[in-house]
């Protein structure tokens, strides 16, 4: 049986662990035969772009080589996919190999994507990139003092992360000592402050004790760059003397390219995670057209049941697990604090208090990432 | 009431003071904690938690671990241990043979436990390499 694995971030790499642990005896007898593609040969860890913001954290804090995260017998090539042809169950590689398969997977992510907002790329910090997160510190480091504006492109990886960086300005202010001289402005595009009712009742109060402005119904429409304001599509303008933007995100071009799905996201089944119309596609993590977040913790959940259904499809014809739409997000308060959301399909997250505990644990996790990469946490 | 009565209890024991003592023992630690050492301490943990998790599921090496865990296994690694702590029978004080060589090898391959060792050496190679083979050899 051959399984491919097309994307080597977060969602790909836990699931072909999954898969390679579960099925290990089957690789080392050459009855499976497991490959990824992916268009790197680095792995990072996305969510620590955000400590990179901050200057908690180095770029090579948060990378490591792919091949080192795999299990042994994964056949690994930095050779990414250009044709999907799944009628004829093979991908055509930009190489120009052909890799034929009996189950895909694919885990190609999404990209931030800048051209709908004029201006926006030019003007503003974002923590989402690598070069973005580095300048962002710099911007940050000699910043001192003006309007501050939190803009929200949709939809966008990690729902926390618009709170959290703001959460995390006010403390690098805080701590700088410059935070009376600072404006705090946070806007989102819909009714309330975040898409997640719960959340936006708890951080409704952390802002105001935060002496953070906030504004709803704010979709970003273009950047003043030479002014220095923000208008909406809504008519409303923000000023800034720095911006930092949580850009909109979109799936792959290849992925759109081959029909596989609107804007690069793939049609999913919720539970099963396979490729809608297909039988032997699954999709998983920021690739689907799921509405829940775009997280690494989702890529990590739904990675457990492709990986269980994926050795169960093999060894008795059925898969014998589904996906509960399960997320955890840490989030990262002020003063060496942090708390966290867990929800689901049906359970919607319950915020407590922030603690230096839960900021501990999250510390913690930043290092702990490469065992939940291998599959073992 | 039974509240009443634990908390009596609880009291009289002097539990609540050992544990005020103990949550005060924890915050301190928690204030005395930066981010650098839980990374630090987390990193050594994570990589831990690797490298035990691909020792424990390496096959071969449970297997090495399972058949050195055997009696006569155990024994013959004190003999190895011994063997090379001491030197052979007779040779605590005598210089390097003066006849090397050929010959000298072919003197040490007289010696009967010479003999015995080289014998078990090769039937160990010879199942590494077959191992469904017996000792015929």
């Amino acid at each position: 049986m051959k399984i491919l694995f097309v994307g080597g971030g977060m969602g790909g790499t836990i699931a072909a662990n999954n898969v390679a642990r579960r099925l290990s005896k089957e690789i080392r007898s050459g009855k499976v035969e497991i490959t990824m593609l992916s268009a790197t040969d680095q792995h990072w860890y996305q969510p620590g772009l955000l400590y990179v913001a901050f200057g908690k954290m180095a770029l090579t804090d948060i990378c490591r080589d792919q091949s080192s995260l795999l299990e042994p017998g994964i056949k690994f090539f930095v050779d990414p996919v250009e044709e999907f042809e799944l009628k004829q169950n093979q991908v055509r590689t930009k190489a120009g190999v052909v890799h034929s398969y009996d189950m895909l997977v694919i885990a190609t992510g999404c990209e931030a994507v800048y051209d709908e907002v004029p201006g926006l790329k030019e003007s503003s910090e974002t923590p989402y990139t690598r070069d973005g997160a580095v300048a962002m510190f710099k911007k940050l480091r000699d910043f001192e003092g003006g309007k501050v504006a939190v803009v929200v492109g949709v939809p966008h990886k990690c729902p926390i992360a618009p709170i959290e960086i703001t959460f995390m300005l006010h403390e690098f202010f805080e701590k700088r000592g410059i935070r009376d001289k600072v404006q705090l402005q946070y806007t989102y595009p819909i009714a309330r402050i975040h898409n997640i009712e719960n959340i936006a009742k708890w951080a409704i109060p952390e802002f105001e004790r935060m002496e953070v402005d906030y504004e709803t119904f704010f979709n970003m429409k273009e950047v003043d760059v030479d002014n220095k304001i923000v208008h909406s599509e809504e008519g409303t303008e923000k000023e800034f003397d720095l911006l930092v933007t949580v850009p909109p995100h979109r799936g792959l071009q290849v992925i759109e390219d081959n029909n596989l799905g609107e804007a690069g996201w793939i049609p999913t089944d919720r539970y099963s995670l396979m490729m809608n119309d297909q039988d032997n596609v699954f999709a998983l993590g920021d690739t689907t057209n799921l509405p829940i977040s775009k997280t690494g913790s989702t890529a990590h959940f739904e990675s457990e049941v492709i990986g269980e259904n994926i050795a169960s499809l093999y060894r008795t014809g059925t898969a014998t697990r589904e996906y509960d739409g399960k997320v955890y997000c840490f989030i990262e308060a002020d003063r060496g604090r942090a708390t966290n959301a867990c929800f689901n399909y049906i359970d919607p997250p319950e915020i407590k208090a922030p603690t230096k505990s839960m900021h501990m644990l999250k510390m913690s996790y930043n290092q702990w990432y490469w065992s939940s990469a291998r599959g073992l946490l | 009431m039974n509240q009443i009565k634990e908390s009596d209890s609880v009291n009289e024991s002097n539990n609540l003071d050992n544990l005020v003592e103990l949550s005060s023992a924890i915050s301190s630690a928690q204030d005395a904690m930066t981010d650098d050492i839980v990374t630090r301490l987390a990193a050594a943990i994570g990589e831990g938690m690797i490298l035990m998790d691909r020792l424990t599921r390496n096959e071969g090496l449970m297997s090495l671990m399972q058949a050195l865990n055997e009696p006569a296994m155990q024994e013959m690694l004190e003999r190895l241990g011994s063997a090379l702590g001491t030197p052979a029978d007779g040779q605590e004080n005598q210089d390097a043979p003066r006849v090397g060589g050929y010959s000298g090898l072919i003197r040490m391959l007289k010696d009967p436990d010479v003999q015995s060792a080289i014998y078990q050496m090769a039937g160990l190679l010879k199942k590494v390499n077959n191992p469904s083979s017996t000792d015929k050899a």
